[in-house]
């Protein structure tokens, strides 16, 4: 196995552990925000800086 | 017109205590333009009554130095709320358990109609706050020929009043100074009371309306001249469409357009977006050795996030068609037009809005059936709202169409794939008007409430406002695209390269991927789910998409993306290729094409009904009651959808083989 090639590995794994546990966090956060109105789908129909 | 009045000192700001603000009025007077400009923020403005729903809140700081936290509330007719959306703007004057009532409320009034809002301004002065009358839009009023005498309003009201032009920022340094200094002063007594004699207490009962009305009109035509008759160009228009025949062909015709728009002036902004894309994944396989990171790179996050991406100015396109119907007056005629219609499904003509809205997104359309008075409107509508197309089933449609639909025209101008999504897009509709009649027959009966809606006036749209709302809209979909989507391709890809097998002497490179993908992880879960969908048609590559899609519909199209990218060595994975290639794909053991016509159309109709989107299940929970009612509603509603999306695509892919279809 060449040396490019394990470094390629040694990153890819890295990337899809990251992105793993992006995805986690992302679920728990929403799991917890059950009162907020924020959109989780792309929209976000408002940006201001608190709302209930 | 002057924009000062009597009981103002100036100079008496409270040092630099924080004040909170109201802004409170009618729906429609530019409430949240006023906030916007007040604060400097981006909160989404329309030109139709309930567009704001909840309470936001901003700030600016005061020419002393003052922090002043600006609360946006939505509209409300009086001070007795019959809606969900104006008990939110009432407990936020009135004060909460965990929230003060605000140190000065502000109450925004049409300049060009100001009698309801004057009304409210009479209950609202009872809360005992300093108060400010905003006379908004004063610019349209002059346009229309009606002349206010402001300071004799003030004498009149005995309260400051601000002439202001939110959208222009007209007045608004008037009115930061006038809060201000109101938040010095004691609450003012608005001369009704004097006047009137009557003993305020904020609930409008019949004779206490009666009083207020009495007493506004009076000022009213104290304070103001108007020309007899309205906009004549308005009411020429409006005599078009809200006509009971052109009406809705009126409407059907705008609706055509936007889709034909949505379909061919994309086109050339797409193809470019597709060249970048395509060069992304040839500098990624030229510049990298061979090894996993260049194929997670290429088949994973540049095949997967690109070709969501690449939908953009179609979601931009939709986003500013949307856009337009809002600001310019005609969302509220199109919801007067079409109440005779849903009347008859047991749907309240308020719920046209938050349907129309629906097309965008269907979490803000859910929180928008707050305006509805009655529970058992406002849970029908709820309940059907997710059957309206939203923006992240656009690529979906936009690939299956471009992979099952030939390049033609019907009739001579209108292309055959705009046709198709029109059609899509009103099966949906259709859809919701029938399963909200069930609903209304079945749980939730009721007699439908007269709808009462205030037309507003017709102005072209504010570019600047336009683009911004598309840029936000479009923005949020990117951002989503560069986390949720770029994550997710990046795990999927994890899943179906791993774990992995080794090639056989001499066997092709296309039946060694394959083989490769069969045995990944992922091509288990596929194998395993195949049986449940192989009554539509698929294949357990297309049930590994759907699957992968229950989270988020648009990963359908990164999965799709990814998959094929996996199986071949062309790096040239765009949009229209994307499409090409699955109306070539063929299964390796049998040679028969996959997605066919009929299985495509198939799954067209599975995504139309199909609820997929775990944000919309989250807001329809919440806003069916909470807790274990709400989510009793939000499971119906999932299962439901499920079963027509499962059952729909089961028709229509049986009932074309029988026809001879493939």
């Amino acid at each position: 196995m060449s040396d490019s090639f394990t470094m390629q590995l040694v990153v890819t794994v890295a990337v899809v552990l990251v992105a793993i546990g992006y995805l986690i966090v992302r679920a728990v956060r929403a799991a917890r925000r059950r009162n907020s109105a924020a959109c989780d789908c792309g929209c976000s129909p408002a940006p201001a800086e608190r709302r209930r | 017109m002057m924009a000062v009045g009597p009981s103002v000192p100036a100079g008496t700001a409270q040092g630099r205590r924080a004040i909170r603000v109201a802004l409170v009025g009618n729906s429609n007077t530019g409430k949240s333009t006023l906030f916007n400009a007040l604060t400097g923020l981006r909160q989404h403005v329309a030109n139709f009554p309930g567009t704001t729903v909840e309470r936001l809140e901003g700030s600016f700081l005061s020419s002393s130095g003052a922090r002043v936290s600006v609360m946006d509330l939505p509209g409300c007719m009086s001070l007795t709320p019959s809606s969900p959306d104006e008990a939110i703007a009432v407990a936020a004057l009135r004060g909460t358990a965990d929230t003060e009532p605000p140190d000065v409320i502000v109450v925004v009034v049409n300049a060009q109609s100001p009698e309801r809002g004057l009304f409210v301004a009479t209950q609202v002065v009872e809360l005992g706050r300093p108060l400010v009358v905003a006379l908004n839009q004063v610019d349209a009023a002059e346009r229309s020929g009606v002349r206010i005498d402001v300071p004799e309003l003030i004498h009149e009201l005995g309260v400051v009043v601000i002439p202001t032009v939110a959208t222009r920022g007209r007045g608004v340094d008037a009115l930061r100074k006038a809060i201000e200094s109101a938040s010095d002063l004691s609450a003012p007594t608005l001369r009704w009371r004097a006047s009137a004699g009557a003993a305020g207490t904020g609930e409008a009962g019949d004779d206490d309306t009666a009083q207020r009305y009495a007493w506004v009109h009076d000022v009213v035509e104290r304070t103001m001249t108007r020309p007899v008759a309205r906009s004549r160009w308005g009411d020429r228009l409006d005599r078009v469409v809200l006509h009971h025949v052109a009406g809705p062909l009126v409407f059907l015709a705008i609706m055509a357009v936007v889709f034909q728009a949505i379909f061919t002036w994309a086109q050339p902004l797409m193809d470019g977006m597709s060249v970048l894309v395509n060069a992304l994944g040839g500098l990624a396989t030229r510049s990298m050795g061979d090894g996993p990171l260049r194929s997670l790179l290429a088949d994973g996050i540049i095949a997967g996030v690109g070709n969501v991406v690449v939908f953009v100015p179609q979601i931009a396109l939709l986003f500013l068609f949307i856009g337009v119907l809002e600001d310019s007056g005609y969302m509220a005629r199109a919801a007067f037009l079409m109440d005779r219609y849903m009347r008859r499904v047991g749907l309240p003509g308020k719920a046209f809005i938050p349907m129309l809205s629906g097309f965008a997104c269907g979490v803000p359309a859910i929180l928008a059936t707050r305006t509805i008075e009655d529970r058992k409107d406002r849970l029908a509508t709820i309940m059907v709202l997710p059957l309206m197309s939203c923006s992240a089933r656009l690529p979906i449609y936009t690939l299956l169409i471009a992979a099952a639909i030939p390049a033609t025209t019907v009739a001579g101008f209108l292309e055959l794939r705009a046709v198709t999504l029109l059609a899509l897009y009103l099966l949906g509709t259709v859809a919701a008007f029938g399963v909200a009649a069930l609903f209304r027959t079945v749980l939730l009966r009721a007699p439908v409430r007269p709808f009462l809606i205030e037309l507003p006036a017709y102005h072209l749209p504010r570019p600047r406002a336009l683009l911004l709302s598309v840029w936000h809209r479009t923005w949020e979909f990117l951002r989503r695209a560069g986390t949720v989507i770029l994550a997710f391709s990046v795990v999927l890809w994890a899943l179906a390269s791993y774990p992995r097998h080794a090639s056989l002497q001499g066997e092709p490179a296309a039946v060694s991927a394959e083989r490769q993908l069969s045995g990944s992880i992922l091509g288990r879960v596929g194998h395993a789910l195949e049986p449940a969908v192989r009554p539509l048609g698929y294949d357990w590559k297309l049930a590994i998409s759907i699957a992968a899609s229950f989270g988020a519909r648009e990963t359908f199209v990164s999965t799709m993306a990814t998959l094929n990218g996996l199986t071949t060595d062309d790096d040239n994975l765009t949009a229209g290729a994307l499409a090409d290639r699955l109306r070539e794909t063929r299964d390796i053991a049998t040679g028969a094409v996959i997605l066919t016509p009929l299985v495509a159309a198939g799954l067209m109709v599975f995504y139309v009904f199909a609820l997929m989107c775990s944000s919309t299940v989250a807001v329809s929970m919440r806003e069916a009651g909470g807790g274990r009612t709400g989510l009793g509603w939000a499971a119906l509603q999932f299962a439901y959808m499920l079963t027509l999306a499962y059952g729909g695509a089961w028709v229509v892919y049986r009932a074309g083989l029988a026809l001879g279809f493939s």
